[in-house]
């Protein structure tokens, strides 16, 4: 309770600054609900329409991929569409983001250990990444099928991309003189990449990871509303299917939630690497 | 270690083709154990010709033998105290120490042993454990030196390495460098262009001029030294003996 308490206090502009925020669009679209009631809710549903109508009509979805039908509203049954929804959605973006960070920093840093090899890497790298990623999904969905498969490499190889030229840039910059520092202290080249050029660059992946962090998810969608299959875009897919303007509002509200709480646990996690870099 | 510099001659290329001859014939002994500071005025080449010495350039023609030895990389035996700040800002006070211990492969008791009697040394026993950015700009310049110390270098070059600070703490740091020295005595070659801190630190000065060491002149005081002696009548002499050798040299700006 304290902290709850003490959260508040410290945040406390934050928090007006979004209730303000949901309270113009509140007003907004009590506005449009008077002017016209009948299609309001097809255009800018209220807010008390979103949780108290739009949410539990998830419910309906339960079971739609085994054939079961004929579920009535209820706010139980819709948590457990969107938690199962969520739970592969996340997955998804874990295991993508997860294995594309990490192979594009082991890439870059094999091929950053040779200046020539980085030098002869980096520019047919940089013309990778200028291929718009989104028109790439198509292809992926193609090629690895609209399975998990799919989706998942579609993500490893957006984040791949971006990280391997993190990686190899950051290496680029490391300052001569830790480098000169360390040769007169009698460094061999494997011991100054390990003991200088790892530490150094953390901090400026770190930065890299965190924008890759907030797209990911916007990856992950982007690949579930074109494969037909499960997933939190699926949900979105259907419920634009429908004309479900109120439930699409939920799903997006649920992506501004996980994005916070990711991005919240990321900033505890990382502090412990940047601290000593202004 | 001695040091000899056989006709070191430095030619820079610069991007339009532009030779620039920053050191022409540089020749000179160095003795065992010597304190040898290199002085001239901006842009003569004293840089230049500490980082061949270092091994991290390379003479155009000539040759540098320290100990028997010719050089053409760095190493260990060479340590280096640059003007920037080197340090590993990641890492404790203690462990930036250690640092040059721990690529040997030195065990982590005796690295440890071997710190902490550096950073005695240089009155930092007191901060071991905090992270370069919590110190001032003088404290991390005793750092650099403790860790530098600590690798047990043949050889000490230093590049304008209080170039940075104010004087005041200049002056402190001159003293607790000659303290550190005479206690464990090392060739060293410290490079500057202040005139006061060479006659205070040399046991000869070496005026680095047109690409070469056009004068040498020898301090006359012994040591240890301390503070007093600047403003003693042959100190102040000789800086202005050198002073009047500097300001004739218009050439390099």
């Amino acid at each position: 309770m304290k902290f709850l308490f003490s959260f508040f206090a410290r945040h406390f502009l934050k928090i007006v600054g979004v209730l303000l925020l949901l309270l113009s669009y509140e007003l907004f679209s009590w506005y449009v609900y008077i002017d016209n009631p009948r299609f309001a809710n097809k255009m800018f549903p209220r807010l008390e329409y979103i949780i108290f109508t739009s949410y539990p009509e998830f419910a309906t979805y339960y079971g739609m991929d085994q054939g079961l039908i004929g579920f009535r509203k209820n706010f139980i049954q819709a948590t457990i569409v969107l938690f199962d929804s969520s739970i592969i959605t996340i997955f998804r973006l874990f295991l993508g983001v997860g294995l594309g960070i990490l192979l594009g920093v082991t890439t870059g840093l094999l091929l950053g250990i040779n200046s020539l090899v980085r030098e002869i890497s980096l520019p047919p790298i940089l013309l990778l990444r200028t291929i718009p990623i989104m028109a790439l999904i198509p292809l992926f969905l193609f090629w690895f099928g609209t399975r998990e498969i799919g989706i998942i490499i579609f993500v490893i190889f957006a984040v791949f991309s971006m990280m391997i030229v993190s990686t190899l840039e950051a290496i680029r910059n490391v300052p001569k003189i830790l480098l000169n520092y360390a040769r007169c202290l009698g460094a061999s080249r494997i011991q100054i990449y390990k003991t200088i050029v790892i530490p150094y660059i953390l901090p400026t992946l770190n930065g890299s990871i965190r924008v890759i962090l907030g797209i990911g998810f916007a990856l992950v969608l982007a690949g579930e509303l074109l494969a037909t299959d499960r997933g939190l875009g699926w949900l979105m897919i259907l419920s634009e299917r429908y004309l479900q303007t109120g439930r699409m509002m939920v799903i997006v509200i649920i992506f501004i939630i996980y994005t916070l709480i990711l991005n919240f646990i990321y900033m505890k996690l990382s502090n412990k690497i940047n601290h000593w870099k202004n | 270690m001695e040091i000899l510099l056989k006709s070191i001659n430095k030619i820079f290329v610069s991007e339009k083709g532009i030779q620039l001859e920053v050191l022409k014939k540089v020749e000179e002994k160095i003795n065992n154990e010597e304190f040898v500071v290199l002085i001239g005025p901006s842009g003569c080449g004293k840089s230049t010709l500490l980082n061949i010495i270092a091994g991290l350039e390379k003479c155009t023609t000539g040759e540098v033998i320290v100990g028997g030895e010719k050089i053409n990389k760095p190493s260990r035996d060479r340590g280096m105290v640059f003007q920037q700040d080197a340090l590993l800002m990641w890492r404790k006070v203690i462990d930036n120490v250690e640092y040059g211990l721990e690529l040997s492969g030195i065990k982590k008791n005796e690295r440890n042993k071997i710190a902490l009697d550096q950073l005695k040394k240089v009155g930092l026993e007191k901060f071991i454990n905090f992270y370069p950015k919590e110190l001032s700009g003088g404290m991390r310049k005793r750092v650099q030196i403790a860790s530098v110390f600590a690798n047990n270098p043949k050889v000490m070059l230093m590049d304008e390495p209080f170039g940075s600070l104010d004087y005041m703490t200049k002056l402190a740091l001159q003293d607790q460098l000659l303290y550190i020295w005479n206690k464990q005595k090392k060739t060293t070659v410290f490079v500057t262009h202040d005139i006061e801190e060479a006659v205070f630190l040399a046991d000869r000065i070496f005026l680095l001029k047109n690409g070469i060491i056009d004068d040498v002149f020898k301090v006359p005081f012994s040591r240890p030294r301390n503070n007093h002696i600047r403003t003693d009548e042959k100190f102040r002499n000789l800086m202005a003996t050198l002073l009047n050798k500097l300001s004739i040299s218009k050439e390099y700006n």
